[in-house]
């Protein structure tokens, strides 16, 4: 009984400690980035590649701070994130309300889903032109590009999370005395939800990445804008410092907005968290 | 007093393949008297989940009527509770909160909802679950909310749709006595589908017996076995077995389906 069971615990602790580890939170997000960041970093001490091309984290954590002094990245900053707050606001504002009415009515969907497809298939970027064209170098000319990207898979994803719905529960609800609007309200919309959730997640994504590229093309300013800026006037650490600040972006929103909304409904409800294939 | 009449009810659909027009229900009549419980019997495939579906308004019938209270009824409503199969619990509501919903839609005030809602939980013996959520409990006690959410509303009728079918054969056992002590309690109408002849005869006072497609009503058996009922003890009694063994005759031939009830002979 003492050897067999004295046997494993080694290991066992071995694998106390690990758990340990990955149950700080600290650990476990910037943890996978340590060997990156040290592969970055040899590369650049090793000059493997020229340094006017290529340019190491001190150099980037240098300018960063920089920047960071002289006002320039916290005014770009605010200046992307006002807009992509812009555009997810009304994209959720046009998005939720034409997504659940072409979701709830057999002939709305049927006669826009052709036309669902044909505009989702223009890219966003491709409306810069006409767009630039209408409005300007202007906040409304990005607004309406991130917009257009956010209303697409939101819309798919709410048909998509409405057809997912089961109708017995439906049925259930209306056997328990719950009108249409009930219905709609208490069972179609929280069913709908997982759904609905990734497509905001993946709305939000294309919707931030087609920010960046608004911003190169039509930018006076914004982080995509210092990027190209950047790289127009060869300064490699501020072309490095703008994809690490969009990447470090899109980690906070998943991790401070996405992620505790989608704990707090699909995960406590216990419903397949469909978002999870999405990423 | 009858509590739910069923008068030539019949349903004919057009199958979608073959394009064949399909009578599925012929004609059946029935009624369920005011705290009775009836069961529906038949071979597989003879609609007695499409009469269910009729009763509860989410299937429109060919010719016939469904009457609940003497008020010809069409479409859902709240005076047709239904015990699904597959439960349908509202995954994003507590157990309170779906045992609730009924009465909710009633605009009863939230304190005597709250409290009626605990009431039948308790009946159900699920006491102490009312903040859980319906994928934290097992098979068996989704099922017994599944019973609580449809008594709390007080529905003239109660409609179980083969209630305990996906449930394992223990756990079927005790949800069975069960429902058989809350009926004896508090009389509820039931309306029972089932296609085991043991579960039938051990719940019901009367039993329908439907025959294969287009189904009509072959027999209506009275179950007169006493009650309380408990299933070592009813089950043991000789008048059981004849009637178990009645219905499953009547079922016989065509009926592969239909579980038999033990020692036919």
């Amino acid at each position: 009984m003492d050897i067999t069971t004295r046997a494993p615990v080694r290991p066992k602790r071995v694998f106390a400690i690990r758990r340990r580890l990955f149950a700080n939170p600290v650990v476990r997000v910037l943890g996978p980035f340590v060997p990156v960041v040290l592969l970055w970093w040899l590369l650049a001490e090793l000059k493997v590649f020229p340094g006017a091309f290529f340019v190491g984290p001190d150099t980037v954590v240098g300018e960063f701070v920089e920047l960071m002094r002289k006002g320039v990245l916290p005014g770009y900053l605010s200046d992307s994130l006002t807009r992509l707050m812009y555009g997810v606001g009304f994209g959720l504002l046009i998005g939720l309300p034409l997504g659940f009415a072409i979701a709830m009515s057999f002939w709305a969907r049927r006669l826009t889903w052709p036309l669902l497809l044909f505009f989702q298939a223009i890219a966003d970027i491709a409306w810069l032109p006409i767009v630039i064209v209408w409005f300007g170098f202007s906040l409304t000319a990005v607004t309406f590009v991130i917009v257009y990207t956010i209303v697409f898979p939101l819309v798919l994803g709410i048909v998509a999370g409405v057809e997912q719905v089961p109708h017995e529960l439906i049925r259930a609800a209306r056997s328990l005395g719950a009108g249409r609007l009930r219905v709609f309200l208490e069972v179609i919309v929280p069913g709908a939800l997982p759904s609905l959730a990734s497509g905001i997640r993946t709305g939000l994504g294309y919707g931030w990445r087609a920010l960046v590229a608004a911003e190169i093309i039509v930018g006076t300013s914004g982080v995509g804008f210092m990027m190209f800026d950047a790289r127009r006037v060869g300064d490699v650490a501020e072309v490095f410092l703008g994809m690490i600040v969009l990447g470090v972006l899109w980690y906070a929103t998943d991790a401070l907005v996405l992620a505790p909304f989608e704990r707090a409904t699909v995960e406590r409800w216990g419903l397949v968290r469909q978002a999870e294939a999405g990423k | 007093m009858t509590a739910l009449e069923i008068n030539g009810l019949s349903k004919d659909y057009v199958d979608t393949y073959t394009g064949e027009e399909i009578t599925a229900i012929g004609e059946v009549s029935f009624t369920v008297g005011r705290g009775e419980f009836v069961s529906i019997l038949g071979p597989s495939g003879c609609g007695k989940t499409t009469v269910l579906n009729i009763i509860a308004g989410f299937v429109k019938q060919t010719a016939g009527t469904v009457k609940v209270g003497g008020r010809v009824v069409d479409g859902p409503g709240p005076d047709r509770g239904v015990v699904f199969q597959s439960h349908a619990l509202f995954p994003w509501k507590t157990v309170l909160g779906n045992a609730a919903f009924g009465l909710r839609m009633k605009r009863v005030p939230p304190k005597q909802r709250e409290a009626t809602a605990r009431e039948y939980l308790e009946l159900v013996g699920l006491g102490g679950f009312e903040h859980k959520y319906p994928h934290e409990l097992s098979g068996g006690m989704q099922q017994r909310l599944g019973v609580a959410r449809v008594l709390a509303n007080e529905p003239d009728v109660m409609l179980m749709d083969e209630p305990f079918a996906s449930i394992d054969a223990q756990t079927r056992r005790k949800l069975q006595e069960d429902l058989t002590r809350v009926f004896e309690l508090r009389r509820p109408t039931v309306f029972f589908v089932t296609h085991d002849i043991d579960e039938a005869v051990f719940l019901s006072d009367r039993v329908v017996v439907l025959s294969k497609r287009p189904s009509i009503v072959r027999e209506i058996v009275t179950i007169d076995l006493p009650r309380p009922r408990t299933w070592r003890e009813t089950t043991q009694l000789p008048e059981f077995r004849h009637i178990a063994n009645r219905i499953t005759e009547l079922l016989s031939g065509g009926a592969e389906d239909v579980i038999p009830a033990i020692d036919a002979d």
